[in-house]
């Protein structure tokens, strides 16, 4: 496992954690965002997304080969708002992440919330919030969860037009 | 045998996409790159802002690798992912990043997830392509 760090705090808006749960709730789209650890970047679109507790971006582990091989060696990462880009989520979301496995132990802590607590609440995401906001030729029938990637925020950064990069939390 | 995008690609691409940069200690730098200048067969020139730019200026010293994905209701309707070398160019106050192609993927969930694209010849690509997907971004 990987060597956590000091841990750095953010407190999540209210509009953020909106914006951080799956688009048929009025969400987003997001893509993931890693590199392996000799720099070759990976950038992926995700649909099952949450958050819990006022620093913790959730995606669910479905389908994912290069950003769990990333996240594997290299727990950097990143989260924007992809879908709606139109919304006023203009958000890049950077900390720590892991991918949080069926057969971690139960109190494995990652910044302060536990394997237990994440796949209890979303270790079924798909029957949990099925994604029936998604259109009939890019849905899937057969999800494979294998875990949820928990990525804990430490910093928030602007996508906004003329205001891209700038520090917001 | 080179990459050619299919129109399809190139009409998606050119709405606009989110940037990813690694830097020298392998975080990831996400930018936009809003505007599109061109798209070629297997290049993209982005025309940056400055603060897009400055985003990922100085992971770019170091790491030429750039991964990208279309932004907006495109994130979802054409599921792909892009990576290639990308060069910078300034003329004035215009930023260009010029990436050229070399990887293609699929990310639409399911049995496509992960395949590699970018093998195929030009008329596979587009028989591939025109099998799932034909729909176009609607004109701004």
């Amino acid at each position: 496992m990987f060597k956590k760090g000091k841990k750095k705090m953010v407190k999540l808006t209210p509009e953020m954690k909106e914006a951080l749960q799956i688009p048929g709730k009025g969400g987003s789209v997001i893509y993931l965002a890693t590199s392996s650890l000799d720099g070759k970047p990976n950038i992926a679109a995700m649909r099952y997304v949450a958050h819990m507790k006022d620093d913790k971006a959730l995606v669910a582990d479905m389908f994912l080969l290069k950003t769990k091989m990333n996240l594997k060696e290299n727990p950097e990462c990143s989260i924007v708002i992809a879908h709606p880009i139109d919304a006023g989520r203009d958000w890049v979301f950077k900390g720590k992440a892991i991918d949080i496995e069926y057969g971690f132990p139960p109190d494995f802590d990652w910044y302060g919330i536990t394997a237990k607590e994440v796949l209890d609440e979303w270790g079924d995401w798909h029957n949990k919030e099925p994604p029936d906001e998604v259109p009939p030729d890019v849905v899937y029938s057969h999800p494979a969860q294998r875990g949820v990637i928990v990525l804990h925020i430490e910093e928030v950064y602007s996508t906004e037009k003329g205001k891209v990069g700038e520090k917001i939390l | 045998m080179g990459i050619i995008l299919t129109n399809r690609m190139k009409e998606w691409i050119k709405t606009g996409c989110f940037l990813n940069v690694a830097d020298k200690n392998a975080i990831p730098c996400v930018t936009t790159a809003r505007n599109v200048e061109s798209v070629l067969d297997d290049k993209i020139i982005f025309a940056l802002s400055n603060d897009e730019y400055s985003v990922i200026k100085d992971a770019l010293l170091n790491n030429g690798w750039v991964a990208f994905g279309v932004m907006g209701i495109g994130s979802v309707r054409f599921c792909y992912q892009f990576k290639g070398i990308g060069k910078v160019k300034k003329k004035g106050d215009v930023i260009h990043l010029t990436v050229k192609i070399s990887e293609i993927y699929c990310t639409k969930p399911g049995c496509y997830a992960g395949l590699r694209l970018d093998h195929k010849s030009p008329e596979e690509l587009e028989a591939w392509e025109s099998n799932l997907w034909k729909d176009l971004p609607k004109k701004k």
